[in-house]
């Protein structure tokens, strides 16, 4: 490695670690985030762009070309554009200050691809290109009408089942004309459950309904004849739902069949096959996933940990969570 | 249409490119111009056609060839001119590869620069507003590259730009005022050569002032405390010619005899200020005779002295910037009445060896026959006068032997020819002559009570030195065109010609127009233009500051920041004010007065759906329609991720219901 190259790491290193402690310190002073937090003044940080420091030196080149040749209206137009990125500075600042930032809700993932932490930001007045940041991912900027509340999408990747942590959080705009950058962070302390990856599908397909959870309800689900209609409940399969009549511009409502009746199947950790238990566990949520798309009634066994049978996505998500944090391995949040 | 978003960024910064560059046009080479306008052409071509771009190497290699290209033409890449070039090259190549956004401010900071090339150019009030509105384009275009694409509606970045420009005009008028400025340059730079053709020089040849006369251009103006000298008096001085080499007048080279002569003031002084446009020449104008500046003026050290062997006034540098100084002058002072140096008699009765024979012989004779010089002067002005000599700025060339020729063949010249022709004949006949040019004449401005003196009146006119009156002017073109002298300026139409500026003459409403212009300009070049240390002293004195010093201009530059600040402060506070009552709720609020003047009033605990219900009781005729729009608010209102096509169908709505019960009401 040759002279330089071994300094720009040093010195990339020296940086890094400096803004580690300005975090740090920043964390100090702000004090526990919890829920909504209003960011005050004091919580805005703000330092010119790479371009506000092109814009500094263009400045200074003309205040020399203006005092060199005594031209009035050359120092006259040097000092409008000075002024201007005076004024960029502060309403850049103000885009800030004031907002409030309140967690609204997680999207789970399957492992591998990217959870979702959703968060609603609100002002007294209108706010424009606000970028929230997690571990270096960007989310698309928003806007805030005044008076009104936005929600904002920031993206972390996830590699396995389990949870991801969202511990910081950087909010930054370079409104209006990213002549500078402010920011700012909150520590909302977030966790967004990681479902495990559904295996891929093959040819043996789950295991037959065990008499467990044979108990039949008496006017349980099926597919084979039509009955009537019901108003939409969430958690319904897309596929029963009456999109022509949604369409002729009526509510949402499901179809409701009823057919011979299906004898609930409960999958257990015992049945899926698999090398090690993280595979058995994609296996079972490949199950839990086909089954749900089925229309079919499950329950989930791990272990001691059971969950009764149902149907819809609300209890899909229960039994994936449940698989999520099956036995998690300390270091796997 | 609606235009691609990269388009529209690319056309917003080669638009407002291209009209910074617009002032240079006129004086840069043709390739440049020709290179920048075809790249925004091409390169807006390729956005639309998805041409690829040159690879980045490619650009940088031809920055280069450009930059020595720019150096071949000028001689240097240092100085206004050269600059200038070079970076509208250096933009039309830029633009080649241009792609993200950095590359687009790359190029709004070259089109800023071009706005304060054209400033340092020109500093007249129009240029100044089109290098702000050329500003504010270019900021608006910045502002579109660097928001989000589906931020920007097609006015939001116009806006954006003209806030940031527009509140920083009050820190903008502190900071004129008040950063200090400095005297002279940092660093030499060429001046632009394009001031090189106004102004005098310190020789003079046939055609030069011929040459200067065509130009319209202001020279100077000149105040005067009390009254104004006639126009037969209005001889403006400023370099004295004495070395002749046959054909040229040139300055003396050496001053043997730098002593002070000896004026004797006589008459009514004038006092007066003169504010002189830049020359980028020592030598300074001033009424004949200046014999000195009033103590007020001296006490400033503006560096002005009068050189006393020839009466000139000096700067020590160049004036560059528009210059203003006054003056104390008696048309009626002798100079050098009792005797006359020895050196300055050899230097001004000098002819260069064998040189107009037969002017030498005429003058002999002339003087032979008239008893004394003043009769002798009398009687060239006489053959001047009686001789068919004529007027004419474009005279018969003239051959080996100018001043004979002149005076025996072509018998047609400008102030240049008399004056050099008078000069010879009265050293031929023993008369101590030298030639002066400077300005003659000056109109009046009534606008801002001032004396205009343009190019058009620069004008050589001679000095003879007498035995009991010292050096004493005399115009022979006077003698030839009485007018000349009479109007202040050699006109076209005085000289029988044909005369393209004639309209000026015969309006006069179109002569007030000019002067009211020229009054405005006056007051903008003396107030904003000419803002120097002086000013800034005066204006610290006025606020009661300490104005020799820097802790006064440091006070005010604080104070004035400080207040710029609050300013902005409050308006931001203002601007960003909490706006509690959102568009869906002044609408609904709007819709429910309606109703309550319709006669049905809301209830104060009633909810939109409730009331809704009750109007559809109440007139069966709105049943429908109110409760398309109560079912509208709801949705906008209340139903979290409501669409902005939601909210914008309630509001279209509201509006609609309003319409309908405009007749109910009534």
């Amino acid at each position: 490695m040759s002279v330089p190259a071994v300094a720009a790491g040093r010195w990339s290193a020296l940086k890094r670690a400096a803004g580690e402690r300005f975090v740090a310190w920043a964390r100090r002073r702000h004090g526990p985030d919890q829920g909504a937090v209003t960011i005050t003044r004091g919580r805005v940080y703000i330092l010119p762009t790479y371009l506000g420091f092109g814009y500094g030196a263009m400045l200074f080149a003309m205040l020399i070309a203006g005092l060199n040749y005594g031209n009035n209206l050359a120092l006259a137009f040097t000092f409008l554009l000075a002024s201007g990125g005076w004024v960029a500075m502060h309403q850049c600042h103000r885009n800030l200050a004031g907002l409030t930032i309140a967690p609204a809700g997680t999207r789970a993932p399957y492992a591998g691809e990217a959870a979702e932490f959703a968060f609603a930001l609100s002002a007294p007045y209108s706010r424009e290109d606000l970028v929230l940041r997690a571990e270096d991912r960007r989310a698309a900027a928003v806007s805030v009408p005044g008076g009104d509340a936005a929600t904002a999408r920031v993206q972390v990747p996830t590699v396995r089942r389990g949870r991801v942590h969202l511990s910081r959080l950087r909010i930054e705009s370079t409104f209006p004309l990213g002549l500078f950058v402010a920011w700012t962070w909150t520590h909302p302390e977030l966790d967004c459950l990681v479902y495990p990856r559904p295996a891929p599908r093959d040819r043996q397909g789950p295991p037959p309904a065990t008499e467990a959870g044979a108990a039949r309800d008496g006017r349980a689900r099926g597919e084979e004849d039509f009955e009537g209609l019901r108003g939409f409940r969430t958690g319904d399969p897309p596929r029963r739902i009456a999109w022509k009549a949604w369409a002729r511009g009526g509510e949402l409502v499901v179809k409701e069949f009823v057919g011979a009746a299906h004898t609930p199947v409960i999958f257990d950790l015992a049945d899926a096959p698999g090398a090690d238990l993280e595979a058995r566990l994609e296996r079972l949520a490949r199950w839990v996933v086909d089954a749900e798309e089925r229309g079919d009634r499950y329950g989930l066994r791990l272990e001691q940990a059971e969950v009764p049978p149902g149907a819809g996505l609300t209890h899909r998500n229960r039994c994936l969570a449940q698989l999520a944090t099956f036995r998690l391995p300390a270091d796997a949040s | 249409m609606k235009l691609a978003a990269g388009f529209a960024r690319l056309l917003a910064t080669c638009g407002a490119l291209a009209l910074a560059l617009l002032p240079h046009v006129t004086h840069l080479p043709a390739w440049v111009s020709a290179t920048v306008i075809g790249a925004i052409v091409w390169r807006l071509a390729a956005e639309q056609r998805g041409w690829a771009l040159p690879p980045r190497s490619l650009p940088a290699t031809a920055a280069v060839m450009a930059a020595l290209a720019v150096y071949a033409g000028y001689r240097t890449l240092n100085g206004l001119d050269a600059g200038t070039a070079l970076l509208a090259v250096m933009a039309g190549l830029k633009l080649t590869e241009t792609r993200a956004p950095r590359d687009h401010a790359v190029l709004v900071f070259i089109g800023y620069f071009l706005c304060l090339a054209a400033l340092l150019y020109e500093q007249s009030f129009v240029r100044l507003a089109y290098a702000l509105l050329v500003a504010w384009l270019l900021t608006a275009a910045l502002a579109r590259v660097h928001r989000p694409v589906e931020a920007n509606t097609p006015v939001r970045p116009f806006r954006l730009a003209a806030r940031m420009l527009g509140f920083g005009v009050p820190l903008a008028i502190v900071l004129f005022l008040f950063v200090p400025r400095i005297e002279g340059r940092f660093w030499a730079v060429p001046a632009p050569p394009s001031r090189h053709s106004t102004g005098i020089d310190d020789q003079m040849s046939p055609g030069d002032i011929a040459g200067l006369s065509q130009s319209d251009e202001p020279a100077f103006r000149v105040w005067f405390q009390g009254a104004m000298p006639a126009p037969e008096l209005r001889y403006w001085r400023m370099l004295v010619l004495e070395d002749f080499d046959g054909r040229r007048w040139r300055r003396a080279t050496s001053f043997a005899d730098a002593s002070q002569p000896d004026v004797v003031p006589a008459g009514a002084p004038y006092t007066y200020r003169i504010a002189l446009e830049p020359t980028e020449r020592e030598w300074l104008p001033g009424l004949d005779t200046v014999v000195d500046w009033p103590e007020a003026i001296a006490a400033r050290g503006r560096g002005t002295q009068l050189v006393y062997v020839d009466r000139r006034i000096l700067e020590r540098r160049p004036v560059t910037n528009r210059l203003t100084y006054s003056l104390r002058s008696y048309p009626a002072a002798a100079v050098m009445p009792s005797s006359l140096p020895r050196d300055l008699t050899v230097r001004d009765l000098a002819l260069p060896p064998g040189h107009a024979p037969r002017a030498r012989a005429f003058a002999a004779g002339l003087r032979a026959a008239a008893g004394s010089d003043r009769a002798f002067i009398a009687r060239v002005l006489g053959t001047f006068r009686q001789q068919p000599f004529s007027y004419t700025l474009e005279p018969a060339p003239l051959g080996a032997d100018p001043v004979d020729d002149f005076l025996f063949r072509t018998r047609e010249g400008f102030c240049e020819h008399y004056a050099s022709a008078f000069a010879v004949l009265m050293r031929a006949g023993g008369v101590p002559a030298r030639v002066v040019i400077g300005y003659q004449g000056g109109e009046l401005n009534y606008y801002g009570d001032y004396l205009l003196v343009r190019q058009s009146s620069a004008h050589a006119w001679n000095e003879v030195w007498l035995t009991g009156s010292g050096w004493t002017r005399v115009d022979p073109t006077a003698a030839v065109a009485p007018e000349r002298v009479r109007r202040g300026e050699l006109t076209r139409e005085l000289a029988g010609e044909e005369v393209p500026g004639r309209l000026y003459a015969d309006f006069a409403w179109l002569r007030n127009i000019r002067s009211a212009w020229d009054a405005a300009r006056t007051v903008w070049d003396d107030n904003i233009v000419s803002f120097d240390p002086r000013r800034q002293a005066g204006l610290l004195a006025a606020l009661g500051l300490d104005a020799q010093g820097w802790q006064g201009l440091a006070i005010a530059l604080a104070a004035g920041v400080m207040l710029a600040s609050v300013a902005l402060a409050a308006w931001l506070a203002w601007e960003l004010r909490p706006r509690r009552r959102d568009a869906l709720e002044a609408a609904w609020t709007t819709v429910c007065a309606r109703l309550a003047r319709a006669g049905l009033p809301r209830e104060a605990a009633e909810g939109p759906v409730d009331f809704g219900r009750r109007v559809a009781r109440w007139d069966p005729l709105l049943a429908a329609p109110v409760s398309r729009l109560v079912d509208a608010y709801v949705v906008a209102r209340y139903l979290p991720g409501a669409t902005a096509a939601e909210r914008t169908r309630f509001l279209e709505l509201a509006r609609s219901f309003s319409r309908l019960l405009r007749p109910l009401g009534t």
